[in-house]
């Protein structure tokens, strides 16, 4: 029985296409089914063609998968589109099973692999009210009809999302769409009855989840796609979370807010995309000089400069890595799916505290507008702040030089820890060695002091996790979103019969340089990134000397399982 | 009780012999201990020049930043913490060039922060070229003669009054009491106050001398503190007569006051407590 269905909604800006494909997902995990949601949108409020694609199944849904099985076509263009075998869209699949359009659309071109199914969407939406979206929940109620799904958990689903006046409205759209289907058409497809609810939960939204149960008090963050997601779900639970939400002047203004607020002694955050982590890089090498804790978001879109704001890429790995100038410490993480996200953020915010440096969360589109089905999410969690002084000790030096390069950090209105934080080079006190005479022996001192905290954490990080790596003979190497992508494609190739297996590069900076020798040596390495040079395989040449296979995509769009497995293929998967 | 000794720290300025920012070091120190705030409870915050070294010289908790940046970081400290007291402290090439667009909005969202420029027209740590006060034709090294510079000086004070600062005044180095009743009453005030310190470079600045302003400095008295067109009036004027005081002053609810999260009291005194409730949208 097949168990995995691909489903899109396709329309123009402005025609609900998102939200319905969020309602449909919903509909879905509340039956107890898997599911990953992406949403195909250009930077405009109306017009052109976007569409939302969600995958569904039974077991863990990895990426937003390859063919078509179901689409919604709420205008003539999407249909004509997304049947079309010469369909150009960066790598999706054309239909090859139902389609769902309003009857009035009648100039299309027929293909012999679709079954069209032109449906009174306008005319039932109309007979309710004047609601122009409506037509859309009566096309949902076809869908959930034709998977042979239970009408009362989609009702369920519309009434979490829709209220008053419009939520009469909707549920009797459901309703009609749904009897309208089962009343002419067979059903298309069962899918196995999940066990147990999920939670269906985005990419920005794990992050803002993430950084609120990981303490922070405030989070100040100028608007950017796609970090955007994570200050929206933020500031729309401000108050009863306690979470001080601050749009400032620009992004330089919210780094060093941030900095000033975590200074003060708060757990606050950032975020932006790569313009606006462009205007940081100042603060952040502030941040790393005075050793106050900073943790900062950057969601990646396809650059450089605007480049397309709403496609994906993961192209600012090493501006990150590299970003601000001097030699300074800081950890850079890529967490690698919606779970993850939560998980790493919240960790991320206890490094920075415990090592005193920057700490990089870096996403990209692909994973911060992705939604996801997660089984359960952990709420508890120990805050750990590191090490901090106690007030009026007599032998506090704020920058005192340790082993681990870790010293103790003192808020203003602690009682007897005066004592000044500079951006210049000081010493363990604090006082500056840079002015009247330059002090070459502290300063050398000094930068040590810093980069050891760099070493102390390289011992301290995990080891890179892996996918079905132990007796295989090509490795596969991502890091970030590319994660789910990257395990299906493994698992495809190996029932092909390749030995294939993933390593996956989560703490990306520090290089963890002999655990990656040790899992990877005597194996084909194939890089895979979403960027035209193979940032992370630049990165490992640089740290372990080793030239990987390459795969790369760098149009716009995410992978797609079909994409990866063709490639391995030809880069010889022997 | 606090004295002057309490603010005393080890590291002693550096600044040239004569350097305007003596005055404003000993005026800072004597409103605090004229308040009787304690050391620990005071943070300094500065940019990026000579005046901006302030931090380094007292004994309170200082935070010495970057370049035109002192008024984030101060605004991020007064929001996770609205018990302290918050100065802002830098140079004119700081604050009203580098840093001019945080003056503009930390004005207006009346951020309890007393910021303090030391305004000497020319930026005195690079060796004094021309700042965004200096004049028109004043000549420097990155403004030759006969042209000299070819900007009209910004006017801090008609700035932040158009901002909406509820707390606008000047100071002259040369008036170190008077300077001094100035930050007292920037700090009693509650809101966003700037306090523009006329602060000759003994240095750099063979114009804006003592010399020059002694001759044509007068203090305010008596003016209307909530006349916003005197006030603007006021800080129009230049040439021979140059006014120092306070140029307006009124109540408004500041930032802290007004948000729904911070008006509960300091973040920094706040736990971290999530309910399980929290997934229930997710469901
Ligand atoms: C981003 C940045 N740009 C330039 C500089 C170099 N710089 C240091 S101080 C300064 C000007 C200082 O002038 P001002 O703020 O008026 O302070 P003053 O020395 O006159 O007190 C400049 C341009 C810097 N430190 N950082
Ligand atoms: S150069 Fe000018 S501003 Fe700098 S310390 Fe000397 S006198 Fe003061
Ligand atoms: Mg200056």
């Amino acid at each position: 029985m097949k168990n995995d269905y691909v489903i899109r909604i396709g329309g123009a800006a402005g025609d609900g296409v998102q939200s319905s494909g969020i309602l449909l997902s919903k509909t879905f995990t509340r039956h107890g089914l898997h599911v990953f949601g992406y949403n195909y949108y250009q930077d405009l409020i109306r017009g052109g063609n976007s569409w939302y694609q969600i995958r569904v199944s039974d077991k863990k849904v990895k990426n937003q998968g390859d063919g078509l099985d179901i689409l919604i076509a709420l205008n003539e263009d999407s249909l004509n589109r997304h049947t079309n075998p010469e369909i150009n869209e960066g790598g999706a699949s054309y239909l090859r099973g139902i389609a769902i359009f309003d009857e009035s659309i009648k100039n299309y071109e027929k293909r012999d692999f679709v079954k069209y199914i032109p449906s009174p969407l306008n005319a039932i939406a109309s007979g309710i009210s004047k609601n122009p979206l409506l037509k859309n929940t009566v096309a949902l109620g076809m869908v959930v009809s034709g998977l042979n799904l239970d009408l009362d958990i989609f009702i369920s689903a519309i009434k979490t999302v829709f209220k008053g006046k419009s939520l009469d409205e909707n549920i009797e759209a459901a309703k009609q769409g749904f009897n309208y289907y089962k009343e002419h058409y067979e059903i298309f497809g069962s899918l196995p009855n999940g066990n147990k609810k999920k939670i269906l939960i985005g990419g920005g939204e794990a992050v803002g989840l993430g950084a609120a149960v990981g303490g922070i008090k405030a989070y100040v963050a100028y608007p950017m796609t796609p970090a955007s997601s994570t200050l929206h779900w933020l500031a729309s639970h401000s108050k009863d979370l306690g979470i001080f939400i601050k749009v400032p002047e620009d992004e330089i203004s919210a780094i060093n807010t941030v900095i000033g607020m975590n200074y003060a002694g708060i757990r606050a955050m950032t975020g932006s995309s790569g313009g606006g982590y462009d205007l940081m890089h100042e603060g952040v090498g502030l941040a790393a000089m005075l050793e106050i804790p900073v943790v900062i978001y950057e969601s990646q879109r396809a650059g450089p400069s605007t480049g397309l704001p709403t496609k994906t890429e993961q192209g600012d790995l090493l501006m990150i890595i590299n970003s601000s100038h001097g030699d300074y410490p800081r950890a850079v993480i890529a967490p690698g799916d919606v779970e993850e996200a939560y998980y790493y953020t919240r960790e991320a915010l206890n490094l920075a505290d415990k090592y005193q440096m920057p700490v990089f969360i870096v996403s990209d589109l692909y994973l911060s507008e992705r939604i996801e089905s997660v089984e359960d999410l952990n709420l508890e969690f120990k805050i750990d702040r590191g090490l901090i002084a106690n007030e009026n000790d007599e032998n506090f030096l704020r920058y005192k030089y340790t082993d681990d390069g870790i010293s103790p950090r003192a808020f203003p209105g602690m009682k007897g820890l005066m004592h000044n934080e500079d951006s210049d080079e000081h010493d363990e006190r604090g006082d500056v060695v840079s002015d009247a005479i330059t002090d070459p022996v502290k300063r050398k001192l000094s930068v040590e002091k810093r980069m050891k905290k760099l070493e102390t954490l390289k011992k301290n990080l995990p080891l890179f996790k892996t996918y079905r790596l132990d007796d295989a003979n090509i490795v596969l190497v991502q890091w970030g979103s590319t994660k789910g992508v990257v395990e299906e494609s493994a698992d495809i190739l190996r029932n092909k019969g390749y030995k294939v297996g993933v390593l996956e590069i989560k703490y990306v900076f520090p290089f963890n340089t002999d655990d990656f020798i040790a899992k990877t040596s005597g194996k084909k390495i194939i890089t895979i990134e979403n960027n035209y040079s193979g940032q992370l395989a630049n990165l490992i040449k640089m740290f372990t000397g080793v030239e990987t296979l390459k795969i790369n995509k760098y149009n716009g769009e995410a992978f797609y399982p079909s994409e990866i497995v063709n490639e391995v293929i030809k880069l010889g998967g022997d | 009780m606090v004295t002057l000794k309490d603010y005393d720290y080890h590291v002693k300025p550096d600044w040239c012999p004569g350097c305007g920012n003596f005055s404003q070091w000993t005026a800072i120190k004597g409103a605090l201990v004229e308040l009787g705030i304690e050391p620990h409870n005071v943070v300094i915050v500065s940019g990026i020049g000579c005046s901006s070294n302030m931090p380094e010289y007292i004994r309170a908790y200082g935070f010495h930043g970057l370049h035109g940046r002192p008024l984030p970081v101060a605004s991020g400290i007064k929001f996770a913490n609205s018990d302290l007291t918050v100065i802002a402290y830098g140079g004119d090439g700081d604050g009203y060039y580098e840093g001019l667009n945080h003056l503009y909005h930390t004005a207006k969202r009346n951020i309890d922060i007393k910021y303090i420029v030391s305004d000497n027209e020319v930026f005195g740590l690079t060796t004094g070229q021309a700042s965004p006060t200096a004049p028109f034709g004043f000549v420097s090294k990155t403004t030759p003669p006969p042209e000299g510079s070819l900007e009209i000086p910004v006017n801090p004070l008609t700035l932040a009054l158009t901002a909406g600062a509820t707390f606008v005044a000047r100071g002259y180095s040369g008036e170190i009491k008077h300077l001094q009743s100035l930050i007292v009453e920037a700090i009693k005030h509650k809101g966003f106050a700037l306090i523009d310190v006329l602060s000759p470079c003994v240095t750099w600045n063979k114009i804006a001398t003592y010399e020059y302003y002694k001759e044509r400095v007068y203090k305010l008295k008596d003016n209307d503190l909530t006349d916003f067109e005197g006030a603007y009036k006021l800080a129009m004027q230049s040439g021979d007569k140059i006014p120092i005081g306070i140029f307006y002053k009124v109540e408004k609810p500041t930032y802290n006051d007004l948000d729904p999260v911070l008006k509960q009291g300091p973040l920094m005194k706040r736990g971290t407590e999530i309910k399980k409730e929290i997934l229930n949208e997710f469901y």
